[in-house]
């Protein structure tokens, strides 16, 4: 080695050690990221899993309104209703039932014979 | 011994350690690889099956006749709720039994010692209760969430299953037409729980409601939790479709609640109602009695989930006349204004009487007054082959094709099987037997002009969203009479509902109505009776333009002898259930045919008094 080599030789490796330092860094890096992108894929599964499980429960009880929708209107459960007062219907007679642009039903027409 | 021996001896020992474990190694490995492929396989890997939903039921305007309610099961897990807790070197048993109880006591109705007796320690699943409702399942939940807040204790042990209840919202309307949904009466199906339409639409369109399950494999936790990111293979669920009848609610609301008047007033061992479009064939009501709630099947006798409209067959009696009558006019062998003798009431050939001792009739008349001879010997002039086929057109003998389960055929003897008597008895409707279902139906050709149609109870089956999948069109399965000859007849069933016809109570006022009443002895210990009766009425109205056509059938009514006829007992029925379906349809008398008809009543109470 000449003189001037050994005048400018680096008493520390530093591109060595930056180098390590860059691998290590890369590394870690990788592995925090790989954990992260595990941790969100956790994260996210779960999620996906509380919304499904949500959906799930909200359309239940969709159907479950619908069915008890359905057996509230029920033709049954009308007349049950109506027979109980509950609905507060009043039957109109046929014979007060006045149609302008068409002719009188034939039910009205016997009530009104009837009378 | 020397240094060199004892190192040879632990060489051997250690060479026989190693062999052993390698033996070991290539037998795991080797000989039990797939044992341990699939214990490892198990451990991480878990499928589930994601139930279909069943599809509906609806009317023809899309109102509900059956559909699923979401249900839960509540399952109890013993092991974490009956467990040993170590606290560094004490271990404390935990029982959250009692909480458990206390807190599902009064949501599930069961009382605590129940509840506790129940949850056997080490039971992983216990089932606590079946089916309870939303409602229920919403106050557990907050009752669990409470508790677990102000005690800090973890419920996890509680759990709940998804389950279903089939419901029918218009109880025992139209239920003979929905069917139900149920275990199959046999063992097998009962102990795997295998559920499945029984009768009615339920059972004839399974396939359509049931859909297809779907599969999901996944991978699990070491918790044994599904780790979502790795779902495997997955089938969705194919639910099941909605199907849509030709039913209208209304109409059928209108023929139960007259049906159900006219029984509690007859009292019959059973009737029946069909209603049709004579256009399309679509079926628009149909009931029976005695009937029963698909929502309580178990409750019903056999007799009553019995479909008489389709599955039960009787004699037609003299509402087969109208066919008959078709036939000798169709062959141009007579006319309506053709005059028979009928031999004034007694048919030495045939032994056979009329109700009353006719004489010269014309065919009109023959129809008009249901002469038995008239009918007979238009039969006669046919001849047995040209009648047999001709009431072979007319569906009779044959399934119609309807989309109900149990369809009979009926009963029409083979020609080679007929007595000499026969031709006779088969023209009044006696030796041949059908279901009120072809009664209908061949009425309602004679009603459109000619056309046999195909009777139908579909309208369509739509998926989930809505879209439609199959489009069920009328179907035409043949032309049976000319459109001269359907008129010609038309006119003569018109004259049975006038002033001098066996059914004036079918009359409706400002229409025109064509019908046919037929009464029937019952065969009891093979002889025809004299006291028990069927007693019906078929008729279609307007007369002009056909909107609907009726059947009435009333097995036995609980009347004098002389006023169990089909004019007395199903007749007034029809007009009842007519009346009141023609102002739902929204048509309207005609205003000179009510006009004529007042002035006719004016003038005859006029010379009356």
């Amino acid at each position: 080695m000449s003189e001037n080599s050994r005048r400018y030789a680096q008493a520390v490796p530093v591109i060595a050690i930056l180098m390590v330092v860059i691998v290590v860094v890369s590394i870690a890096g990788f592995c925090i990221k790989t954990l992260m992108v595990q941790h969100q894929v956790v994260v996210g599964g779960d999620r996906i899993k509380r919304l499904e499980k949500e959906l799930a429960e909200l359309s239940n009880k969709n159907e479950a309104l619908q069915t008890k929708k359905d057996q509230l209107t029920s033709v049954p459960a009308l007349q049950k209703a109506v027979g109980k007062g509950f609905v507060n219907l009043v039957k109109i007679d046929e014979k007060c039932v006045v149609n302008v642009s068409q002719p009188r039903s034939s039910v009205a027409i016997a009530a009104k014979e009837e009378r | 011994m020397s240094l060199t021996s004892r190192a040879c001896i632990a060489c051997y020992g250690l060479a026989a350690v190693f062999t052993a474990l390698s033996a070991r190694l290539v037998y795991l490995a080797v000989d039990r690889h797939e044992e341990f492929v699939i214990k490892a396989f198990d451990n991480y890997k878990g499928s589930e099956i994601i139930p279909a939903r069943r599809g509906a039921i609806q009317d023809a305007h899309g109102t509900m006749l059956a559909r699923n309610e979401p249900l839960k099961n509540v399952i109890a897990d013993a092991t974490l709720l009956v467990f040993d807790k170590r606290d560094g070197k004490k271990t404390e048993q935990i029982d959250l039994r009692p909480k458990v109880a206390a807190l599902l006591t009064g949501p599930l109705q069961m009382s605590e010692a129940d509840i506790v007796k129940r949850i056997v320690p080490g039971g992983r699943y216990i089932v606590l209760k079946k089916k309870i409702t939303e409602e229920t399942y919403e106050r557990i939940i907050e009752a669990i969430e409470a508790l677990q807040k102000k005690e800090k204790v973890n419920l996890r042990g509680i759990r709940f299953e998804q389950n279903f209840e089939r419901i029918y919202p218009a109880g025992q309307i139209a239920s003979h037409v929905v069917g139900f949904y149920g275990f199959e009466d046999n063992e097998k199906d009962r102990r795997l729980g295998r559920y499945k339409g029984i009768e009615g639409i339920e059972r004839s369109m399974d396939d359509w409601l049931a859909g297809k399950d779907g599969t999901r494999s996944f991978v699990k936790d070491g918790r044994g939790r599904e780790i979502v990111s790795s779902r495997g293979n997955e089938r969705a669920p194919r639910n099941g479709s909605d199907v849509r009848l030709t039913i209208d609610l209304n109409l059928q609301q209108i023929v139960e609640t007259e049906l159900e008047a006219a029984c509690k007033r007859l009292k019959p061992i059973k009737a029946s109602v069909v209603m049709m479009d004579p256009k399309t064939g679509a079926i628009l009501a149909l009931s029976n009695r005695p009937t029963f709630d698909p929502n309580e099947p178990g409750k019903a006798r056999p007799e009553q989930r019995f479909n008489h409209v389709v599955s039960g067959i009787y004699e037609p009696g003299s509402t087969f006349k109208a066919v008959t009558c078709a036939g000798g006019i169709n062959y141009h062998l007579v006319s309506p204004d053709t005059s028979i003798f009928c031999e004034n009431g007694y048919w030495t050939a045939h032994k056979l009487h009329d109700h009353h001792p006719y004489g010269e009739l014309t065919v009109g008349q023959i129809i008009e007054k249901s002469s038995n001879i008239g009918a007979a010997k238009i039969a006669v002039q046919l001849g047995e082959e040209r009648f047999y086929n001709w009431m072979r057109n007319f569906g009779f003998g044959q399934s119609t094709g309807i989309a109900l389960p149990g369809e009979a055929r009926g009963m029409l003897h083979p020609r080679h099987l007929w007595s000499n008597l026969s031709i006779s008895r088969v023209a009044m409707g006696h030796e041949v037997a059908a279901t009120p279902l072809q009664v209908v139906v061949a009425t309602s050709a004679i009603a459109n002009g000619g056309h046999l149609m195909m009777p139908q109870i579909l309208k369509d089956i739509r998926d989930e969203s809505g879209a439609m999948l199959v489009d069920y069109q009328p179907q035409e399965v043949r032309r049976v009479i000319t459109e001269d000859t359907a008129w010609k007849v038309r006119e003569a069933l018109i004259r049975v509902t006038g002033k001098k016809g066996t059914a004036v109570r079918a009359h409706i006022p400002g229409f025109r109505v064509a019908g046919k009443t037929g009464t029937s002895q019952k065969i009891e210990d093979g002889h025809y009776s004299k006291d028990d009766h069927i007693t019906s009425f078929v008729g279609y109205v307007p007369a002009d333009d056909p909107a609907i056509c009726i059947a009435v059938v009333f097995d036995e009514a609980q009347v004098p002898n002389h006023e169990d006829v089909g004019g007395m007992v199903a007749a007034p029925v029809f007009k009842l259930i007519a009346e009141k379906s023609l102002a739902y349809l929204g048509i309207q008398p005609d205003p000179i045919l009510l006009q004529q008809e007042k002035d006719e009543a004016k003038a005859l109470a006029k010379n009356g008094r």
